[in-house]
């Protein structure tokens, strides 16, 4: 093994190690709500037209996630997907005024 | 003693690969592969690199970076969010928007400045 | 509205007031003008012709394969499909004006009884509702084919459509035009940051459009589809572009696009369907 790929091995390991501890952290309800919250945004960002592409597959990602237990991930794909929902609905509001900027002259 | 450890490693590469596949890509690529990758940098859609096939014309060429962009704060904020500066630019908000993420973004910076 | 405190933006936005305001007429007057000025030696019909009146490489391309277009077999389905009868008898030519013959600039138009948009698609399948038939799934296959028949009968015909003087059509434009120049998506572009701004410039290796004439030519033949699309197909693509979800064909904000874009196109030649990359 060379060395570079056994720094690489032992960083995984660490991480792996790690991430598992932080799993213990976050319960399946807390899981269950990230995915609720994501979903609620992605609708918000629907109904005004401003939905991303970014933000369901994450939200599928969660729920895949969640069925294979690992709350952690599922908890952090359902905090992305909401965070992409989240820059969307911040896109719809600043364009409201933006927009206009784009105006031939 | 081989034969355990290959398993060992393989379900270690499967459990990352599945769990982490942002971060590994990330640590993995290099600057000019994310500036180069259609889904991450992309961007030869808009701008000619050194070695980029068939770039587009839509933002200027990226060549001496250290001329133009002496101040790299300035260079990564112009990454990070092209629209402070003008509300209606094309350029994608990387940073802001989450398309990349800073250890990429930096990785870019790092790339753009070799040219 | 920390946007406010940017004094660029607050001059622009001053700047711009009178424009927001301006009537679809005046809209358009500017519209047009900003492309004959950038593109000065390009006859304004021309624009109908989309990347093909900027672009002499591919243009040539594209004029070789216009000898055998790809659509023509879907072009000679769509007239079957046109002239066959419905199971109670009536044609499609029933439930159009001039029997569907060289109206297709006309679309979309504002129902002022509905107030909505009825683009042309829309109108083929309320007629065959009308006639007790199932509506044909919208973008592609049959709908585009007969469209595509539809828009072949007014070759050359100049886009003709026009905004009823109510408060409705008049804010179905506005709705259209306010959604053109939004930014949306992930990438966050607008329609106008391609097709207006930088019209003619390349992104990677294929010319972005002018946003003038890009409703004469539809439904389109794209290669990439290997088949007739609507224009609400080809919103689609846009958006997926710029990782946005796209919205449902025949959408009030789909319609209402179509409705502002056409009416940009006002006075160009009808010349679809066409084929493109």
């Amino acid at each position: 093994m060379k060395k570079s790929q056994l720094i690489r091995t032992l960083g995984l390991v660490v991480f792996i190690i790690s991430s598992s501890v932080l799993a213990h952290g976050i319960t399946q309800s807390q899981v269950e709500q990230a995915i609720a919250t994501a979903e609620k945004l992605l609708i918000q960002s629907a109904q005004v037209d401003h939905q991303w592409s970014t933000a369901e597959p994450l939200i599928k990602q969660a729920k895949k996630a969640l069925q294979l237990k690992q709350y952690e991930n599922a908890y952090s794909f359902a905090q992305k997907a909401s965070q992409q929902s989240t820059l969307a609905l911040k896109q719809a509001d600043t364009e409201q005024a933006n927009w206009a900027l784009n105006l031939p002259k | 003693m081989k034969k355990n450890t290959t398993p060992v490693a393989f379900i270690l590469l499967a459990l990352t690969a599945t769990l982490l596949p942002g971060l590994l890509s990330a640590t993995e690529m290099t600057g000019k592969e994310i500036a180069f990758d259609r889904s991450k940098g992309n961007c030869l859609a808009c701008h000619a690199i050194e070695d980029g096939d068939m770039p587009g014309n839509i933002g200027p060429p990226l060549i001496v970076m250290k001329a133009r962009f002496p101040d790299r704060a300035a260079l990564k904020a112009q990454i990070w969010d092209a629209t402070v500066k003008n509300p209606i630019s094309i350029m994608p908000p990387f940073g802001k928007h989450e398309i990349l993420n800073d250890t990429e973004i930096e990785k870019i910076l790092d790339y753009l400045y070799t040219l | 509205m920390k946007i406010f405190l940017n004094p660029f933006v607050f001059i622009a936005l001053i700047a711009v007031t009178v424009n927001v305001m301006a009537t679809p007429e005046e809209d358009k007057k500017t519209f047009q003008q900003f492309y004959s000025e950038r593109f000065s030696n390009i006859d304004l019909d021309e624009f109908s012709n989309g990347v093909y009146a900027l672009d002499k490489d591919a243009r040539s391309q594209w004029e070789a394969m216009s000898d055998f277009p790809p659509y023509e077999d879907a072009l000679e389905e769509g007239e079957e499909l046109f002239n066959t009868p419905f199971e109670n008898g009536n044609h499609y030519a029933s439930c159009f004006q001039n029997d569907g013959q060289n109206i297709r600039q006309n679309y979309p138009l504002f129902d002022t009884q509905r107030n909505t948009v009825v683009t042309l698609e829309l109108a083929i399948n309320e007629c065959r509702i009308h006639n007790n038939e199932q509506p044909l799934p919208y973008k592609k296959g049959d709908i585009a084919k007969i469209s595509a028949y539809m828009a072949s009968t007014s070759e050359g015909s100049a886009t003709n459509v026009s905004i009823p003087d109510t408060k409705e059509a008049l804010s179905a434009y506005q709705a259209g035009k306010q959604f053109f120049y939004t930014k949306h998506g992930q990438l966050n572009f607008s329609c106008a940051n391609c097709h207006v701004q930088y019209a003619g410039r390349k992104a990677r290796s294929e010319t972005l459009s002018t946003a003038l004439g890009q409703t004469t030519h539809f439904p389109v033949y794209r290669l990439k589809w290997e088949a007739l699309g609507t224009l609400h197909r080809r919103f689609d693509s846009c958006l997926i572009n710029i990782r946005a979800t796209p919205l449902e064909a025949q959408s009030e904000t789909y319609k209402n696009l179509e409705y502002f874009l056409s009416y940009m196109s006002n006075g160009l030649p009808i010349n679809g369907p066409a084929s493109r990359k």
